[in-house]
């Protein structure tokens, strides 16, 4: 027995030593948490409410619900779709790192004044750590100074309040870029403080008027209101946690069927898209894609995500397409389609103005040019941008029929205030015979150095491009040319669907770049058996970024009936011999019997 | 005491049997010639062709109209409306490009007692001649290269699919047991053919 108390005691004492050694290490490796999508949200709202003029957010904004006053936006709005979920999803995985972090100073229970306390150390002033507070916690009159380099979270089981002309200030290489506010109840922030970090508070946050925050609000879930105030997203440095993934979805309707695009919800990890709309999601990670089927529709997916699965890596630009090719309609008339479809295909660049703002924020304006590079009109044109809009229809439908004829090139545009350096994409969709037909462009435009970043643009066109039963060969001719202003270096040019892809010509100066004047010239041919949706992806280089555009294609291949039904029953068959039959027999026994009597004669 | 049988009676049996033989072979000799037609063919020299109508198989005398046919609403190839007639899937090639085009005819007895067109289809053999005409006139020639069979739900792509750069013919018909469930015969047999 007193062997077993030593033992216990000797075990007491080693746990203990462990976890507070244990402890001791976490303190030292308190650190700033990725906030993937939602790190360039200034505000992340369930319902965000505005009711006053005056209002400057620089950053993303996201709600389920709108303001009544739509304050000042440098930045994109996300209205309950994809992206602003996936803001949610890493503010709650934000807070949950946060959570994680282990106190390094715990003050007593009851509520905390930050800027007058004592227990901490030097009044006013705080080094990074992790504070904890069992209540309330306040910024009081005298404000607070964060002193130092490194993370910082104040975290409280209550509100979250300042007064009145508060301030949170920074000194010695503490940056709003590692302070983050997690309280347990609601945030309110009196009138004219001047307010840092990230406020991650789904009770609430309430911001007073002509409050000056440098940082973000985020409550998803929850509300936000603002009245007169200043909020920007700080640019913080940090490996990109982000890549973009465009769902696009492409119908052939060539068997009669009438579906549209809208009746395949599409989803991604179970969250809601929409077809040709680029969202942000957290990387490096792996996600699904998946849509409400319908039986009477094939279902195929692109090569960029087989089966739905997209391996998505940060600051990549991935587009999914999902191809849904409608079967025989069972209509008992026995009648088929008669003739081949025909399927659209169209083409769009995109080309930015001014391809960099070294000066830091400022408007860009995005000139689209859509062309039909297919051989029929295409009708319902949409264009999808993920950050900006409206785009506008300057010109180029010149017979005002509403219809992208062969002859014609439509231009769009449409301006925005980029904050940090952004890829913008677009992807235009059109329709013809039934079917869908989509690209997209996408351009990025550099923030804040004088850098110019590349652009690419590839076009593809199938000969033929509908087939009879049985399929046939497809050679597809790409070409790809250089929007921008700087010469491109290792140019690639892969398709999903269709290899090897064959150089032809174009590199005129033969320097291996693809220069602004140049058009590469490059030819796959593939028998194909069946209809088929296939992706060209083009990447070139400049200035240390990647260019990317993509070329959707979809060639029509009547599929090979089933064999035919040319047997007759075998009933009327077996009558007919049997009839046959009878007669012939009855003919030679009457011959006989006739041949016998006259015998006996 | 062995039955006599007289000389008369010899004649009788041998002439009524005689009478008899003659009707047979008078009927063959009729149905025989009706389904051989002579045509005069030569290598057309143009390379366009036009719809198909008319197949010619002057080994099992087909000489028969030809429809032209998409597919069924199952997804099936569609079969011609009466027994003497064949079909031509218009999704396809037309015979003459390159491809294969495809015909298929009825197999088996209708209801008042008329055959079908592909009705001795078997008895095919590699080499035999078929031919198509075309709506302008033009008439070509096709060898056929083998006889398949295959299981009524087979899934045949080769049969439409064949992208060699040649011209070629495939005909189907039904065979083997009626199949009362599925209200079609057991098997499907394919005739390949290739230009001449």
């Amino acid at each position: 027995m007193k062997n077993f108390n030593k033992n216990l005691i000797i075990t007491a004492l080693a746990l203990s030593f462990v976890l507070n050694f244990g402890s001791t290490a976490v303190l030292a490796a308190a650190t700033t948490p990725a906030l993937g999508v939602a790190k360039t949200f200034g505000i992340l709202a369930g319902t965000y409410t505005n009711t006053t003029a005056g209002t400057t957010i620089t950053g993303d904004v996201g709600y389920t619900t709108g303001p009544a006053v739509v304050p000042t936006i440098n930045g994109t709005t996300y209205v309950a779709n994809a992206t602003y979920n996936q803001a949610g999803t890493a503010q709650g995985a934000a807070l949950t790192a946060l959570n994680n972090e282990t106190c390094t100073v715990n003050f007593a229970a009851g509520a905390i004044d930050l800027a007058t306390d004592v227990t901490h150390g030097t009044v006013g002033v705080y080094t990074p750590g992790v504070y904890c507070v069992t209540g309330a916690m306040s910024v009081g009159t005298g404000g607070i100074t964060l002193d130092g380099a490194g993370t910082y979270i104040f975290r409280s089981t209550g509100a979250l309040t300042t007064v009145t002309g508060s301030v949170v200030a920074t000194s010695n290489g503490a940056s709003e870029c590692d302070l983050f506010w997690t309280p347990g109840a609601a945030t309110t922030l009196a009138a004219n403080t001047t307010f840092l970090g990230t406020d991650i508070d789904a009770a609430g946050i309430t911001i007073g008027s002509t409050v000056g925050w440098t940082g973000r609000a985020l409550a998803y879930g929850g509300t936000i209101s603002t009245a007169s105030d200043t909020i920007t997203v700080p640019t913080c440095a940090g490996a990109a946690t982000t890549g973009t993934i465009n769902v696009v979805k492409t119908i052939i309707n060539d068997n009669g069927r009438t579906k549209v695009i809208a009746d395949f919800p599409l989803l991604v990890n179970g969250a809601s898209v929409t077809s040709g709309e680029t969202n942000v999601f957290t990387a490096p990670a792996t996600y699904t894609v998946t849509e409400t089927t319908d039986s009477n529709y094939t279902q195929t997916f692109s090569a960029s995500c087989p089966n739905g699965i997209i391996s998505l890596v940060p600051s990549d630009t991935t587009v999914c397409t999902i191809t849904n090719d409608d079967k025989p309609i069972s209509n008992g008339t026995g009648a088929g389609p008669a003739t081949v479809v025909v399927p659209p295909l169209i083409d769009v660049v995109k080309v930015p103005s001014p391809l960099a703002l070294p000066g830091g924020p400022g408007l860009v304006t995005y000139a689209y040019t859509l062309r039909n590079v297919g051989t029929v009109p295409v009708t319902n044109i949409t264009m999808i941008g993920d950050s900006c809009s409206p785009i506008t229809l300057v010109s180029g439908d010149t017979n005002g029929d509403s219809k992208l004829d062969t002859t014609e090139t439509w231009t769009y545009s449409c301006a925005t205030t980029l904050l940090t350096t952004h890829t913008n994409t677009v992807t235009a969709t059109g329709w013809a015979n039934g079917i869908s037909a989509s690209d997209v462009a996408s351009a990025t435009v550099i923030v804040g150095t004088s850098a110019v970043p590349p652009l690419i643009h590839v076009t593809k066109i199938p000969n033929p491009i509908a087939l009879l039963s049985g399929g046939g060969l497809i050679t597809y001719t790409e070409r790809i040319t250089n929007p921008g202003t700087v010469a491109l270096s290792n140019v690639t040019l892969t398709d999903d669907k269709c290899s090897p892809m064959q150089y032809i010509s174009g590199d005129t100066n033969g320097d291996s770049k693809l220069d602004t004047t140049e058009t590469w010239t490059y030819t796959c041919a593939k028998n194909l058996m069946q209809t088929t949706t296939n992706t060209a992806t083009a990447t070139g280089q400049a200035n240390g970024l990647t260019a990317k555009d993509f070329a959707i294609a979809t060639v029509v291949v009547v599929a090979a009936p089933t064999l035919p039904n040319t047997g007759v029953p075998p009933t009327a068959q077996n009558i007919l011999w049997a009839v046959m039959i009878t007669a012939t027999l009855l003919l030679i026994s009457t011959s006989v019997a006739l041949a016998v009597k006259k015998h006996k004669i | 005491m062995q039955p006599k049988i007289s000389l008369k009676r010899i004649l009788s049996i041998t002439g009524i049997t005689g009478v008899v033989l003659f009707l047979i072979i008078i009927l063959f000799l009729t149905f025989y010639l009706q389904g051989h037609t002579y045509i005069y063919y030569v290598k057309p020299t143009s390379t366009s062709f036009e719809v198909p109508v008319r197949l010619i198989i002057p080994k099992i005398g087909v000489d028969a109209v030809v429809e032209s046919l998409g597919i069924t609403s199952d997804g099936a190839m569609d079969v011609p409306k009466v027994p003497n007639n064949v079909a031509w899937f218009n999704l396809g090639p037309k015979p003459g490009e390159n491809g294969s085009a495809v015909i298929a005819g009825h197999y088996g007895f209708w209801k008042n007692g008329e055959g079908s067109v592909f009705d001795d289809l078997n008895k095919l053999r590699k080499g035999d001649e078929i031919f198509i005409e075309d709506e302008k006139g033009t008439i070509i020639a096709f060898v056929v290269r083998e006889l398949k069979r295959y299981n009524q739900d087979a899934d045949v792509p080769e049969a439409f699919n064949l992208n060699d750069g040649k011209s070629h013919l495939n005909l189907i018909t039904c065979e083997g047991v009626w199949d009362k469930d599925k209200k079609t015969y057991s098997d499907r047999l394919i005739i390949f053919a290739d230009r001449k």
